[in-house]
């Protein structure tokens, strides 16, 4: 299998802030992968994300996604590429006073010509698409209700929805949990995990569980202060890693699942 | 001393006790200053608040009228005067507004003069305006709907540029990472985010609107402040009155409907 | 919307035929404020109608406004002392207005709410007697005042009281209309009387509120208070319309210069308080 993405040697410093965000960061993902990411607050993850689609601009380094050097993209080549870039927020960073249907749509804005995207006349092929996917994520018949008026799990599957919509090669998804109850969670990491697998689509994941990252991811990247110090299997995740990654002793972690037994 | 501090337990952090501290010593001053400038006695003010009661209950009340007709065309100026400058003013602050965020227009110079701008428009009162405008206009409503007019954009400038920051930080971030074009971000996303904090704003404008519209009549420029500071510099109290209870049902009236649109339009 | 509405409505009645139109909203889902919208344009078109402006004399006379600016940007120092006397005059008279309304008003306010007035009956009075001071003008209620009491910044100071001890009527009695029940309850339960759960419990937790309240009080009344010197109660406003009359329109501008600094400094200390006081 092939690269999607390849970052090489990427930094981030933030102006008027000394200590890097992001420092000499390497590693690839291969199609349809599913990597999670963590590490302690302040680590990295959410810029490490959002340098990959350049909503923050890294200061060093190269980023190859499809094999194409985004680094080097122009605006408007950027404003392509993203389109193939899903992203999944915390937050869900939905309009909430908009239906499903229509948060669910903003998906298609990229590919569509500008006046047909202000007007928001969205083609019946997307449209249908979007309805397919609806129904895959058991949100069909929320289809017109106001994204204010779901529970934080059902906004957050509209989240992925309208991320599958781009046609992506690849989903950030930036704490996609932090912000729901434990059922909701696995509904929601279940959904992710499946519905890449079944699209072929990569993944990459920032969580602050690392039980989670273990049970649902195929790799784990562990960073601490800017840093890549761990890149290799979940399974193969052991305490000592944890510890290099987060800096703290076992005792003072909670780490969950399995592990909190041994 | 010491020892008995210490046996103290604050119940409040200390850090939020010395804002306080510095607050109330603050107000303090103001007042003391305050007061010894003005020599303002409060009791002295009860003292001859019999007086205000006889002026209000004999001279005031009850009120006695007859020309309604004249009131009906000033009230009808009023509300017009209110309500087309609040309009006009929406549309130029809706286009500044856009200028003024930096989420949406990035030349951190533009941002700046259009909110310098407002700011000057905003922080000097209607009547100043109206007054400066007399002076080159001459007295009449076209003036009245300037004055207006001037203060509402700056006014609605600013708080249409506050909803914009608002809604624009999530909502950007997730459209901009579909790869759609700016002008679709804002017709799809945060237009529709914004709306019914424009609306709550416009809403609140004609509000204000109508009561300076009454007021503005009293330097000339036109509306019910014209009629009313006419009867009250001719000491016809109980005309005045009149006027006065008619303004205020009418400013009722106003924020009863204003609240009702706010409800069926912020669903 | 429940799905039942929805259903009702039709929204998800059958499965779209192939080719079909799918909607992305159900139908009339944003009428409200597409009428709305088109309402109020009709209203302000209306409204240019009814007060039938003289544009030709507005356009006419434009050439004087760039006039009377230039003039006004001219600056002149002529009677400096007067104008800044006039001006502290005005923030004294913000400053005491602020202060007593906020005092009457808190007692005003502890009667208006609902929650802990001795009666209803009291609350409800009081409130629509708030409403119609609120909704006479600042203005007028200082003409009358100056009518019955003569010039001066005590006439000034009452004038403004008028709006700023109803405004934080309503504030103080929405802010302990706002404490639940279950909390008085609590209160109550451990013996405080209505005194002490007032400056026990509901004060305290309203404190940041409250300042934020008077900030934005003190900005609004400055202005008024500017606004009555042109009516006659003396203050910085009596002395940029006694300028503007007599034609020195450099002085009057220093003035308007200087009030809109000072209200911009209000404006700024406002603002940078509210971060402060985050941390209370």
């Amino acid at each position: 299998m092939e690269n999607i993405l390849e970052l090489k040697n990427v930094s981030k410093t933030y102006s008027g802030n000394d200590a890097p965000s992001l420092q000499n960061v390497e590693f690839s993902v291969k199609e349809g992968e599913i990597i999670g990411v963590i590490g302690p607050s302040g680590a990295g993850k959410s810029t490490l994300l959002r340098c990959i689609n350049r909503l923050v601009e890294p200061s060093e380094g190269q980023i190859y996604l499809e094999n194409k050097e985004i680094t080097k993209m122009n605006h408007k080549q950027m404003k392509y590429a993203r389109r193939r870039v899903g992203m999944i927020f915390q937050h869900y960073n939905l309009v909430g006073r908009l239906t499903v249907m229509q948060n669910v749509m903003h998906g298609r804005l990229g590919y569509m010509s500008t006046a047909d995207a202000i007007f928001g006349n969205y083609s019946e092929v997307d449209k249908r698409h979007a309805l397919e996917l609806l129904e895959m994520t058991g949100l069909k018949e929320f289809r017109y209700h106001k994204a204010n008026d779901l529970s934080g799990g059902q906004k957050q599957r509209v989240g992925i929805v309208r991320a599958l919509m781009q046609e992506p090669c690849i989903l950030l998804c930036d704490e996609p949990i932090a912000s729901l109850d434990p059922a909701s969670a696995r509904v929601v990491m279940e959904l992710i995990r499946d519905l890449c697998r079944e699209k072929q689509i990569a993944c990459i994941v920032n969580l602050h569980q690392v039980d989670v990252a273990m049970e649902y991811t195929d790799r784990i990247i562990g960073m601490n202060s800017g840093k890549v110090v761990y890149n290799g299997g979940s399974k193969e995740l052991s305490g000592e890693d944890l510890e290099r990654i987060y800096g703290k002793p076992m005792g003072e972690l909670i780490v969950g699942g399995e592990r909190a037994n041994a | 001393m010491h020892k008995k501090e210490a046996d103290k337990i604050a119940v409040a952090s200390k850090e939020s006790k010395r804002v306080m501290n510095i607050f109330l010593v603050v107000l303090a001053v103001l007042f003391i200053g305050a007061t010894a400038f003005s020599k303002f006695n409060p009791f002295e003010m009860l003292a001859t608040q019999g007086e205000f009661w006889r002026f209000i209950t004999q001279d005031f009340l009850l009120p006695k009228f007859k020309n309604w007709g004249t009131l009906w065309d000033s009230i009808a100026e009023t509300i017009a005067m209110a309500v087309g400058s609040t309009g006009v003013s929406a549309v130029i602050a809706f286009l500044l507004a856009f200028l003024g965020t930096s989420s949406i227009c990035r030349l951190k110079s533009v941002n700046y003069v259009v909110r310098m701008v407002a700011s000057v428009l905003r922080n000097i009162p209607a009547l100043v305006w109206a007054f400066i405008l007399v002076a080159a206009f001459g007295i009449g409503t076209e003036t009245g709907v300037i004055a207006l007019c001037v203060s509402t954009v700056g006014f609605l400038t600013r708080s249409f540029i506050e909803t914009l920051d608002e809604v624009a930080g999530e909502n950007m971030e997730a459209l901009k990472s579909t790869g759609a074009g700016i002008l679709p971000v804002i017709s799809q996303s945060i237009l529709p985010a914004a709306l019914p904090g424009f609306i709550a704003w416009f809403l609140y404008c004609i509000e204000t609107n109508i009561r300076a519209s009454t007021i503005l009549g009293m330097v000339g420029a036109g509306g019910i402040g014209l009629l009313m500071n006419g009867y009250i510099k001719q000491y016809n109290y109980h005309a005045a009155s009149t006027v006065i209870i008619v303004v205020a049902v009418v400013i009722i009236g106003v924020n009863i409907l204003t609240e009702y649109l706010r409800k069926i339009t912020l669903k | 919307m429940s799905t039942l509405e929805l259903e009702q409505q039709g929204a998800l009645s059958a499965e779209p035929e192939l080719g079909e139109r799918i909607a992305v909203k159900p139908k009339g889902a944003d009428m409200p404020i597409y009428i709305f919208l088109a309402a109020s344009a009709i209203l302000c078109v209306v409204s240019f109608f009814v007060l039938d402006l003289n544009w030709g004399k507005v356009i006419e006379r434009i050439p004087n406004l760039g006039s009377v600016v230039a003039e006004m940007l001219h600056f002149s120092l002529d009677k400096f002392d007067l104008t800044i006397s006039t001006l502290m005059e005005t923030i004294a008279t913000t400053i005491l207005a602020v202060f007593y309304g906020l005092i009457i008003g808190m007692v005003v306010g502890a009667f208006g709410a609902k929650n802990i007035a001795p009666w209803k009956g009291l609350a409800t009075v009081i409130q629509c007697v708030l409403t119609f001071v609120r909704a006479v003008p600042t203005t007028v209620w200082a003409l009358l005042i100056l009518a019955c009491m003569g010039f001066g910044i005590s006439a000034g100071i009452a004038g403004l009281l008028f709006h700023t001890i109803a405004f934080f009527g309503k504030v103080f009695a929405q802010t302990f209309e706002e404490v639940p029940e279950e909390t008085l309850e609590a209160l109550r339960a451990a013996g405080a009387n209505r005194i002490q759960i007032f400056f026990g419990a509901v004060l305290p937790a309203s404190l940041t509120g409250l300042i934020a309240w008077s900030a934005l009080r003190f900005e609004i009344t400055f202005g008024e208070a500017t606004i009555l010197g042109m009516v006659g109660a003396g203050g910085v406003g009596y002395t940029i319309m006694a300028a503007v009359n007599s034609y020195q329109l450099g002085r009057a501008g220093l003035a308007v210069v200087l009030v809109f600094i000072f209200a911009y400094i209000i404006e700024a200390v406002t603002t940078t308080m509210k971060g402060k006081l985050k941390v209370l």
